[in-house]
């Protein structure tokens, strides 16, 4: 494909037919904010793909924005030096487009390790940079200027600085200068060098900062566990916490550990102790912890019987469901809890008789090392392959397929189908009382896979997503009863799937849990933790349902609360 | 003057008899909803959207189905129906 160069600030005007895509690239320096905005047609689907210094395809990008509209953004930032290629695709209908690109004139923003050169021409002129940084961090900001020059430094917070108001600066008479921060506030810090006399060239670099530790808080129930597994087997699960514990600081992350209803853990923080069986309360301690604490990570440790769901009123009213669990509002700071705002996820328990499981999971945990290969499988029933075709690009590989059931059913998959996939993708239906999950054609319904099919099977490492009906149930379940719990008994790395009854379209675009969980899997590929793609999938969902139609209606709402993550949220995927 | 729950059906029955037949003799429940961004929502996605609470009627289908295996399935259709009758989103699980 040609592709045409495009200036930054240039608007072109172009059309496309349907099912055509064409072609732009653009030049860039390093560390800007570049925007390519596209404006199509109404009622028609254009999508943008871009890649950097390499020629984008739908198949090739590094950015894409697909909404169901002709109208997409796309901003990188900070930008690489280089070339941006651009691919402009008319997923839907045809019609005239305008593409512009934009690079506004703002603070260069410089990243820690990061040496940026600039050049002040003049006496009295100025350049502009910020500095993003971490509550507590150490900033040290390292000026070199031309020797025959006065060039000073000057740093203020959450605000340009001048010479009149600033919170540090630099000013020894050369243009060698040097500031440190000790303890950075979380935010912003925006640098001014200054041509105080003279002009020439000047380096201005960020040394490597002092990251202060990662926090993760960890959450579960002495009592619950001590009564459920009894005195000498909470032992060995504190034992394998510990592991956990120490794993975790040997990657850099510091865990505190609270029992909910322990005052001894709960003191140094300053908090109390709670009921054990009250959402409300446990939710409220994480407040205060996070308060004392600032985690980046919340992690949830056991089932319902030990850290309850929420029980939350169903806003998709009618449709059987009475309540739906969810840990939403753990991952809220606020009782508007349909949008995340915490890295949560839960390593579950199961049955009482079935402490080898749980303890095999923390030692899962301890591990860290969550690498797999990047295969992929994917099984839908048959009615929604379209709408499950949308979902499964983001973790499709060239030569894979989705199993459509029927025909495919449960004892056609050999574990060799599944052994040593990174990912599995399952559209299909699931009932609240079967661990079972179902394909469909018409009025048949055909098992489609069960617990049995990962039995034998090597899943270790794997993402696991799940549309199903119920999929994520485990309310009272064994090993043996959730197809969920299996998999994370075969030490799969993630799964998420939904509490309840769930939707989705039967043909794209995307919507409910199709969308949420693309979203899902677009975030884990960025190697994000599982963590913080789950928060963000969610985030992304709710902005493109609002972005799509202007409102999130019950259904979208019900998909927010109802999916949750089985997973150590610090943990990510390492693809082989 | 808005449709009676009997205009409804009457509207959204081709339609179900056409993509969700095992439902299309099913009694829908009929609920009216209104579509509007919680202020929490917005806060924290940082979106700012119009404040127009449109209200919808939503026909919702179900039924419990018999798998191959004797399993019992939720089978639900969502019709969501604006006020002109226009049917403006289906889901279904």
């Amino acid at each position: 494909m040609n592709f045409k160069e495009i200036s930054i600030g240039e608007k072109i005007t172009d059309s496309l037919s349907k099912r055509e895509s064409k072609g732009y690239v653009v030049m860039v320096d390093a560390n800007r904010k570049l925007t390519i905005d596209l404006r199509g047609p109404a009622n028609q689907d254009f999508d943008l793909y871009i890649k950097y210094n390499e020629e984008a395809s739908t198949a090739k990008w590094d950015y894409k924005r697909v909404t169901t509209k002709a109208d997409e953004t796309i901003t990188i930032d900070p930008t690489s030096p280089g070339a941006y290629y651009i691919l402009v695709y008319a997923y839907r209908g045809s019609g005239q487009f305008s593409l512009s690109t934009e690079v506004p004139i703002e603070d260069v923003e410089i990243v820690p390790s990061q040496q940026i050169k600039g050049t002040l021409t003049a006496s009295n002129e100025a350049l502009y940079y910020l500095i993003k940084t971490k509550e507590g961090q150490k900033i040290t900001l390292d000026l070199n200027g031309p020797l025959n020059a006065d060039f000073d430094l000057y740093v203020r917070y959450g605000q340009r600085p001048t010479n009149i108001n600033y919170d540090s600066r630099s000013y020894s008479g050369s243009s060698k200068e040097n500031i440190t921060i000790d303890k950075a506030r979380k935010g912003s810090y925006f640098i001014m060098v200054y041509s105080y006399r003279g002009s020439g060239d000047f380096t201005l670099s960020a040394l490597p900062l002092e990251e202060p530790k990662t926090i993760e808080l960890i959450i579960t129930s002495k009592e619950k566990l001590k009564t459920k597994y009894g005195e000498a087997q909470f032992s060995q699960i504190e034992a394998r916490i510990a592991d956990y514990i120490n794993a975790l600081d040997t990657a850099g992350i510091s865990a505190k550990l609270v029992y909910v209803d322990d005052a001894a853990t709960l003191s140094p923080y300053g908090a109390s102790p709670v009921a054990a069986d009250s959402p409300d309360q446990i939710k409220d301690l994480i407040g205060i912890l996070e308060g004392k604490l600032n985690p980046g990570h919340f992690l949830i440790l056991g089932g319902h019987s030990i850290i309850p769901f929420f029980s939350l009123d169903n806003p998709a009213g009618f449709d059987g469901d009475r309540i739906v669990h969810s840990d939403s509002p753990y991952a809220s700071r606020d009782s508007d809890y349909l949008i995340p705002e915490r890295a949560l996820g839960r390593l579950p328990d199961a049955k009482e008789s079935e402490l080898p499981f749980f303890l095999s999971l923390l030692s899962a945990a301890a591990s860290r090392v969550r690498r797999a290969d990047k295969v992929s499988f994917g099984m839908t029933a048959n009615v929604w392959t379209d709408a499950s075709q949308a979902v499964y690009v983001p973790i499709k590989n060239a030569g894979e397929i989705l199993e459509l059931s029927p025909p495919v059913r449960h004892g056609d998959l050999a574990a060799a189908r599944l052994n040593r996939r990174g990912y599995f993708y399952f559209n299909l239906h699931g009932g609240e009382d079967t661990a079972n999950w179902y394909g469909q054609e018409g009025s048949s319904y055909p098992v489609a896979f069960t617990p049995e099919n990962i039995k034998d099977a090597e899943v270790r490492n794997a993402v696991v997503c799940c549309e199903a009906c119920y999929g994520a149930n485990i309310v009272d379940k064994g090993v043996d009863e959730a197809i969920s719990l299996k998999f994370l008994a075969k030490d799969a790395a993630c799964f998420m799937g939904s509490t309840k009854i769930a939707y989705g379209p039967t043909e794209p675009p995307s919507t409910e849990a199709d969308l949420l969980v693309l979203k899902f899997f677009e975030r884990i590929k960025e190697g994000l933790t599982f963590g913080d793609a789950f928060m963000k999938a969610k985030q992304d969902f709710a902005r493109e349902c609002i972005a799509a139609r202007s409102r999130l209606d019950m259904t979208e709402k019900k998909t927010l609360i109802e999916f949750v993550l089985f997973a150590d949220p610090s943990s990510r995927m390492e693809e082989a | 003057m808005p449709l009676t729950d009997k205009e409804l059906k009457k509207m959204v029955k081709g339609y179900m008899e056409e993509n969700s037949p095992e439902l299309a003799d099913e009694e829908p429940v009929i609920s009216e909803e209104s579509y509007e961004i919680p202020e929490g929502v917005e806060r924290k996605l940082g979106v700012r959207m119009p404040k127009s609470a449109k209200t919808v009627k939503v026909l919702t289908y179900k039924k419990m189905v018999t798998a191959e295996d004797g399993a019992k399935l939720p089978i639900v259709t969502r019709v969501t129906v604006d006020g002109d009758g226009n049917i403006i989103k289906t889901t279904g699980n």
